[in-house]
Parts: C-alpha cells; sequence; structure tokens
C-alpha cells in the first residue's frame, strides 16, 4: 500500500522552477514531485509550449500613464496603498529643501536630525549602488571553484582519449565532458569562438542550466557533440550555480568580456562570481 | 531611469515572462481574450509604475531584477484576475470556516446565515481592502500557498507574511461577527 504522500506543488513554485529561480534543492525536490504527479508534468509542459500571445503594445501604455499622470485621484490611491510605500532619497531631499534655514539651527537637536537626514540616504545611496550590476538571479554563496573539475575528451575510433586545453582539434570532431561535483550544482556548458559567437552545447537545446547531484557525470549523456566547422580559436565554458539560471543570463557578460580582451578568445580569464567557472580553449585546423 | 531604457526593460521582460504569466491568468479567468486583456494591463501598470518611481533606487533594484520582478508581476496578474473575475460576479467561494480557522465555534454559530458573512468579507476585499490585502487574500485563499511564499511574490518576510495575515482575519472578524 502506498503510503508516501504527495508533495502539493503550487503554480508559483512550478513557474519559479520553469524561469530557473529555484535552487538546487528546491529544483530537486520539484523534479522529484514532477516524477510523480503526470498533472503537474502537464503543467509544466504548458509552460514550455509555444502559445501564441498578442504582442505587448506600448502605446497603449503611454495612453494609460498620460491618462494617470493628469488623474486628481493619484494622492488618493496613493495614500490607500501607503503599506508598501518606502521613502526613499529623492522625496527625503525634496522635504528638506522646502525646510526653511532658520528653522534647522534653532536648536542642536534639529542640527543633528538635519545631519542624520542628510547623510543617512547618501550613506545608503553609496552602499546600495554597487549592486544589480552586470549578472543576475544566480548565486555561489558557500560554493568554491574546486567543487566543479572537468575534462574534454575526444573520440578517436573506439577510444576516447583526454585533451588538456590549448590542444588542436579537427573540425567535425566528436568531444564530450566529463564533470565531477562534490556537491550539487546547476551547470551550463557554452562556447565562444574567435569571431565572438556564443553557442550552447549543454543542456542543448534548452537554455536553462540543469542542476545535477555530486558526483562523475558524461556531458551530453551517453553521447557525444560534434565540433562546428569553424576554424580558429574556440573557448568552452562551464559555468555552475547552485541556483538554476538562464542562458540570457551570461550572454550579455560574456560578450562584454570579449569586448574587453580586445575580442580574442584566449585572453579572456576565468572568473568566479557570481557564476564558478571552468575554461578549456582548443583550436580548430 | 531613461523613458527608452524603461520602454526596453519592459519589452524585455515582456519576452520572458509573458508566457508564463498568461498561462495563469487564463487557469484563473478561463477565457483566452480575457487572459490575454489582463496580460497587457498587468504590464501596462509595470510601465506605469516605472515612470512614477524613476527616481526610486529601491523601485530600480526591483525592476532590473528577474526574480524579484517576476512576483511583482505574478501578484498583480492574481489581483487583476481575480478582481475581473468579481466584476463578473463568478469568483469562487471561500468557506468561512476557512478564513477564520481558529476562531471558536460559539463564534461561527452566532452568525445565523453563511452567505451573510461570505457577502461581508467579498464586500471588505472589493471595496475597503488595499491592494496588499487583496493579495494576500487571493494568494491565502484562492490559490492556497504557503506562507513562504507568499512572502516571496510580496517580496516581504514569512514573518511579515504572519503579522498580515492576523490583521487581516482581524479586520474580517471585526466586521463578520460585529451583530
Amino acid at each position: 500500500m502506498e503510503t508516501k504522500q504527495k508533495k502539493r506543488i503550487s503554480d508559483w513554485q512550478l513557474q519559479r522552477y520553469h524561469l530557473g529561480f529555484l535552487s538546487t534543492e528546491e529544483v530537486l525536490q520539484l523534479e522529484e514531485a514532477l516524477s510523480q504527479d503526470q498533472q503537474l508534468r502537464q503543467k509544466l509542459a504548458e509552460l514550455e509550449s509555444s502559445i501564441e500571445i498578442p504582442p505587448f503594445s506600448l502605446q497603449q501604455a503611454e495612453q494609460r500613464l498620460q491618462v494617470e499622470l493628469k488623474d486628481p485621484r493619484e494622492p488618493v490611491e496613493k495614500e490607500k496603498t501607503k503599506v508598501s510605500s518606502e521613502a526613499h532619497p529623492s522625496s527625503l531631499l525634496e522635504k528638506v529643501k522646502s525646510w526653511k534655514l532658520s528653522h534647522i539651527f534653532l536648536s542642536p537637536k534639529w542640527g543633528l536630525a538635519m545631519a542624520a537626514v542628510l547623510l543617512l540616504p547618501t550613506i545608503w545611496l553609496l552602499r546600495s549602488s554597487g549592486e544589480h550590476q552586470g549578472l543576475i538571479g544566480a548565486q555561489v554563496k558557500g560554493a568554491k571553484p574546486s567543487h566543479i573539475s572537468w575534462s574534454l575528451f575526444v573520440l578517436q575510433g573506439k577510444k576516447s582519449v583526454r585533451l588538456e586545453t590549448g590542444r588542436t582539434l579537427q573540425p567535425d570532431s566528436l568531444i564530450r565532458f566529463q564533470v565531477t561535483l562534490t556537491r550539487p550544482m546547476c551547470l551550463m556548458l557554452v562556447s565562444l569562438e574567435a569571431s565572438g559567437k556564443l553557442s550552447l552545447y549543454w543542456p542543448y537545446p534548452r537554455r536553462q542550466a540543469v542542476c545535477l547531484k555530486a558526483g562523475k557525470h558524461d556531458l551530453p549523456k551517453g553521447s557525444s557533440i560534434p565540433l562546428d566547422d569553424t576554424l580558429g580559436w574556440e573557448r568552452f565554458i562551464l559555468f555552475g550555480s547552485q541556483k538554476t539560471f538562464m542562458m540570457d543570463e551570461l550572454q550579455k557578460d560574456l560578450q562584454a568580456r570579449y569586448q574587453r580582451s580586445k575580442q580574442n578568445v584566449r585572453h579572456i580569464k576565468p572568473r568566479h562570481t557570481p557564476f564558478i567557472e571552468r575554461h578549456l580553449l582548443v583550436q580548430k585546423k | 531611469m531613461e523613458h527608452r531604457e524603461t520602454s526596453q526593460r519592459i519589452t524585455q521582460l515582456y519576452k520572458a515572462f509573458a508566457k508564463v504569466i498568461f498561462v495563469k491568468i487564463r487557469s484563473i479567468v478561463l477565457d483566452e481574450a480575457d487572459a490575454a486583456d489582463i496580460l497587457q494591463h498587468t504590464f501596462e501598470r509595470l510601465y506605469i509604475k516605472a515612470h512614477k518611481e524613476k527616481g526610486s533606487e529601491t523601485f530600480r533594484n526591483l525592476f532590473y531584477d528577474n526574480a524579484q520582478i517576476h512576483g511583482y508581476l505574478y501578484r498583480i496578474a492574481i489581483n487583476e484576475s481575480y478582481r475581473s473575475l468579481q466584476k463578473k460576479q463568478k469568483a469562487p467561494q471561500v468557506a468561512v470556516t476557512e478564513v477564520f480557522e481558529g476562531a471558536s465555534p460559539e463564534d461561527l454559530l452566532t452568525t445565523r446565515i453563511v452567505s451573510e458573512q461570505l457577502q461581508t468579507i467579498d464586500a471588505y476585499i472589493q471595496n475597503e481592502a488595499d491592494e496588499r490585502e487583496q493579495t494576500l487574500f487571493y494568494l491565502l485563499f484562492f490559490e492556497e500557498l504557503k506562507q513562504k511564499e507568499i512572502a516571496e511574490i510580496l517580496g516581504v518576510t514569512g514573518r511579515y507574511v504572519r503579522t498580515l495575515h492576523k490583521q487581516l482575519v482581524q479586520k474580517l472578524k471585526n466586521r463578520v461577527f460585529a451583530n
């Protein structure tokens, strides 16, 4: 008799899974639930299927904005939702500007209050200005680069030969990767060609990182990938994170790094925040 | 935030999230055309918010964080969908006992007609509750989400959700059991 109770997965959690916002632990739990629940699989398939959605009308939004800006009811609505409103530096500064100087220097209390009002938002602004630039969505909190090791194998006849970075390969060679993880991690393997073109190698064609348990894994599992026929240097980069992530999150950053390295893939250096990275360089001749 | 930058970001967000949000809205309103309207309305609200809050660093952080903005869009979509259903008088009904979990049986028995209680709750949620309370109500009783998930959607802590929940139930109790 089956006594194991199914864990209820909400639409919210399923969406977060589909979008790649769940942690490794949550992903593993959800995948377990998916393997048991047919209805849940159908819901996920619906999210992954292609649905025709009308395009967003910016013009309509702009018209509505103009109407709202002229609407005298606006302050009332603002007051109604004041639970969520937060004081921000610009509104504080406006308030301070409206004060008269004589009011400020009436007593030391006012002077101290004034200094606090002016300094605190500035400090807060300075502290927050460094955040949310560049990559988003993934974290490697608590994970170290040593948690991932990997090797590149090229298929020669029936043998797999391990290659070191910098080696030469023929176009159309069959390759596969072997990754060893010391802790569960979400991975994605991409390659950057000499022309700056970014290609997804694994998990193809899904553009979302796949979470794997600790241990040894073949990428792709049980098969190999043919190299394309573009000649020149190619850099394979394995990205790891504790949370799953999308390829779009890497794209912009990699392109910027390619530009900074004077459009030379050989000069791009591994970086370990916010993703753990492993690099391999090959030359196709 | 420049006007152009906002428009670009909204378009980018629409590409990334429109489908998942649309599927959710459609599962509530059960109508493709209504779902498409609500989807447009949801993103319009984000567009307006982005223009009104263009000086705010807090909003900027939310606007450029995919995980956070997904929660924001999800809660607007849920709100708009249930409001649309309520306008059409098709909203699902919540059992009073579900809302007042923990209320004494005497409390529940003192009110004679259950439908009156439901009307009182409905009237409060539609006319008096602020947007956050409405969202909380829909997420708790229609979507049946856990407090942790609600906290993610609202962008607050689990403890704050518990406080909001208590306050909401107290307000509803005051109205329902007033007589």
